[in-house]
């Protein structure tokens, strides 16, 4: 029992480690410098500046950090959407559709070394942020916000599978990449707090992963008593893992729907 | 002996739709039966379009098939997936199907990973088949340096890692040179030898001729002939072959040779001083009088009929 758990844990290394080097197409030094480390200083930047002289401090604050963590989004869901379209592009996922591997390792281990490129590149913007627009970190619970920033990292890997099963099943990179990464910036308070929506589109904000975790962030950087934040830190992972669940229900149903329909071929 | 593959009246339609959202079906295979036995090679032949590779790719568990049964060592492959995957190995060969940036002991290793091959014996393994198919030198290089033919090497490399009881090869010379491609039709007698079963589709009917036990012609998702590979050329063939030698003036006679009733065809090359015509005659019309008629009894260095090659009678049949 314990030699088999001990040969999952390899597998799933070994899978997650080669289908990263394999399939993330940006994993060069070009990319990997211009996607992770660059680009949320670029967007950072340029929304703390906008914030700054259009609007005042305090709300180039708020764009920065909510910058920082769309760039979080933006690598996990962008690194993990490519590694589906690549492997249904260089024919390889019709290799692992025939194994009688375990399927919930397969599709985990696609997300998983994604995780550490969204908090290099929050790290990144956090510290652009820091820069441009003075976010206060001394009288900051650094155990909390490492805590947070985690959970939201987490959260953004968690749905980044989801987006990348719809890639898969729609062959399509790009399109999906694009309006999904619109949507996360208008819709979870990165821009506009979600307090502002109307009713519905409120609900909805609240459906989305990032949306919680961003809150939290706020109200800490406000000053607010981590205890009472819990309830949204928590729902945050809990969106992020309804999604990662979609995800995985979309990936079998995948393999499945291509058994009958010979659409891979 | 048991049958590694039995499939019974396998139908496959896909299904598509034109601009106009109207559905087109196209039928791939229809009411497709045969039996391959445990420890044999079985050549599956036919055209581009026949439906050899989604043969394949029903028995390999990636389609299922829209009426019919199939099963491999008797294991359904539609209900019993898990048994059949245990079982067998794929070779489809082609430029895709491996991950470029990594190398060609990366990527086995990522295949040994997914097929969960025992953990104490992926590097042994690997190192076998890499030496197997002749990559060793460079197993080291990232595949999108690889030629074509390194890559069809790395496909047979993987459709072997997992050591299969059954092997799928769909057309795995295609691509090598003429050196690789004997290797690796040598190999798969040592396959059989030691009880692997073989379903091979191919092109090169000297292939075919020479490694299979048992052969299915398909054409258009229908089986058109099938049995060993002497009995097609005999039964099946719809012609046989007359090679004469003659003298000379063969090049003049080609056309009259081609006007007589029941010849098919008539091939001219030259071997030296004297010159060869190979004439495909109708089964069962004799002409042989009426090519000595045409050369003179003189001029005929020796006239003999044989059975027609594979290739000669596959093409007789499917055209």
């Amino acid at each position: 029992m314990v030699n088999r758990l001990f040969d999952g844990i390899v597998s799933f290394t070994q899978q997650s480690y080669l289908t990263y080097r394999g399939l993330f197409g940006w994993l060069n030094w070009q990319g990997y410098i211009s996607n992770v480390l660059l680009r949320p200083v670029v967007v950072v930047l340029t929304f703390s500046l906008i914030g700054r002289f259009a609007v005042g401090l305090g709300v180039a604050q708020r764009f920065a950090l909510g910058m920082a963590v769309l760039g979080m989004f933006f690598i996990a869901m962008n690194g993990i959407a490519q590694s589906y379209f690549f492997d249904r592009q260089t024919g390889t996922i019709k290799y692992l559709f025939i194994t009688r591997g375990n399927r919930i390792s397969n599709y985990l281990s696609r997300g998983i070394c994604h995780l550490p490129n969204a908090i290099l590149a929050f790290i990144t913007g956090i510290f652009t942020a820091w820069l441009v627009v003075y976010i206060n970190f001394e009288w900051f619970n650094w155990g909390y916000l490492i805590l947070v920033v985690m959970v939201i990292a987490i959260s953004m890997t968690m749905f980044g599978q989801f987006i990348g099963v719809l890639v898969l099943i729609t062959n399509n990179w790009v399109h999906i990449a694009g309006l999904t990464n619109s949507i996360m910036m208008v819709l979870t308070g990165v821009i506009i707090p979600i307090g502002r929506f109307p009713g519905p589109l409120y609900e909805f904000a609240k459906l989305l992963p990032m949306t919680n975790g961003l809150l939290v962030l706020g109200f800490l950087f406000d000053g607010a008593e981590f205890s009472q934040l819990y309830g949204l830190l928590l729902r945050e992972l809990i969106t992020g893992f309804t999604y990662l669940i979609l995800g995985y229900l979309g990936f079998i149903y995948f393999e499945r729907h291509v058994r009958q329909t010979g659409e891979l071929h | 002996m048991t049958n590694a593959i039995e499939c019974i009246n396998i139908r496959r339609v896909f299904t598509s739709k034109t601009l106009l959202k109207k559905k087109r079906e196209k039928v791939a295979l229809e009411n497709l039966s045969f039996t391959v036995k445990a420890g044999t090679v079985f050549g599956l032949l036919g055209p581009n379009g026949a439906g050899k590779t989604t043969t394949v790719r029903i028995l390999s568990t990636l389609l299922t098939p829209t009426a019919g049964q199939a099963k491999v060592f008797s294991f359904d492959v539609v209900s019993q997936l898990s048994e059949v995957r245990k079982r067998i190995g794929l070779i489809l060969g082609g430029d895709r199907g491996f991950y470029g940036p990594l190398n060609g002991i990366d990527n086995l290793k990522y295949f040994a990973a997914i097929s969960h091959l025992d953990r104490s014996n992926v590097k042994k393994r690997i190192d076998e088949v890499i030496e197997l198919v002749g990559l060793t030198a460079a197993g080291q290089q990232p595949v999108n340096q690889y030629s074509r033919g390194m890559k069809q090497r790395l496909h047979v490399a993987r459709g072997l890692l997992t050591d299969p009881q059954l092997l799928f090869m769909d057309e795995p010379t295609i691509g090598i040179d003429p050196a690789g491609a004997k290797e690796l039709r040598d190999l798969i007698p040592k396959l059989v030898e030691r009880g692997k079963t073989i379903l091979l589709t191919t092109h090169y009917m000297q292939e075919a001729d020479q490694l299979c036990n048992q052969i299915t012609l398909i054409n258009e998702g229908r089986i058109v002939a099938e049995g060993t590979p002497s009995q097609i050329k005999k039964s099946f063939g719809k012609i046989s072959i007359i090679e004469v030698i003659v003298k000379w003036g063969a090049v003049d006679t080609v056309q009259k040779l081609a006007g007589i009733e029941g010849v098919n065809r008539v091939e001219l090359s030259s071997d030296g001083v004297v010159q060869r015509l190979t004439i495909q005659v109708i089964a069962g019309v004799e002409v042989k009088e009426k090519i000595s008629a045409v050369f003179g009894n003189d001029n005929i260095e020796s006239m003999i009929s044989r059975d027609p090659t594979l290739e000669e009678a596959y093409l007789s049949i499917i055209q």
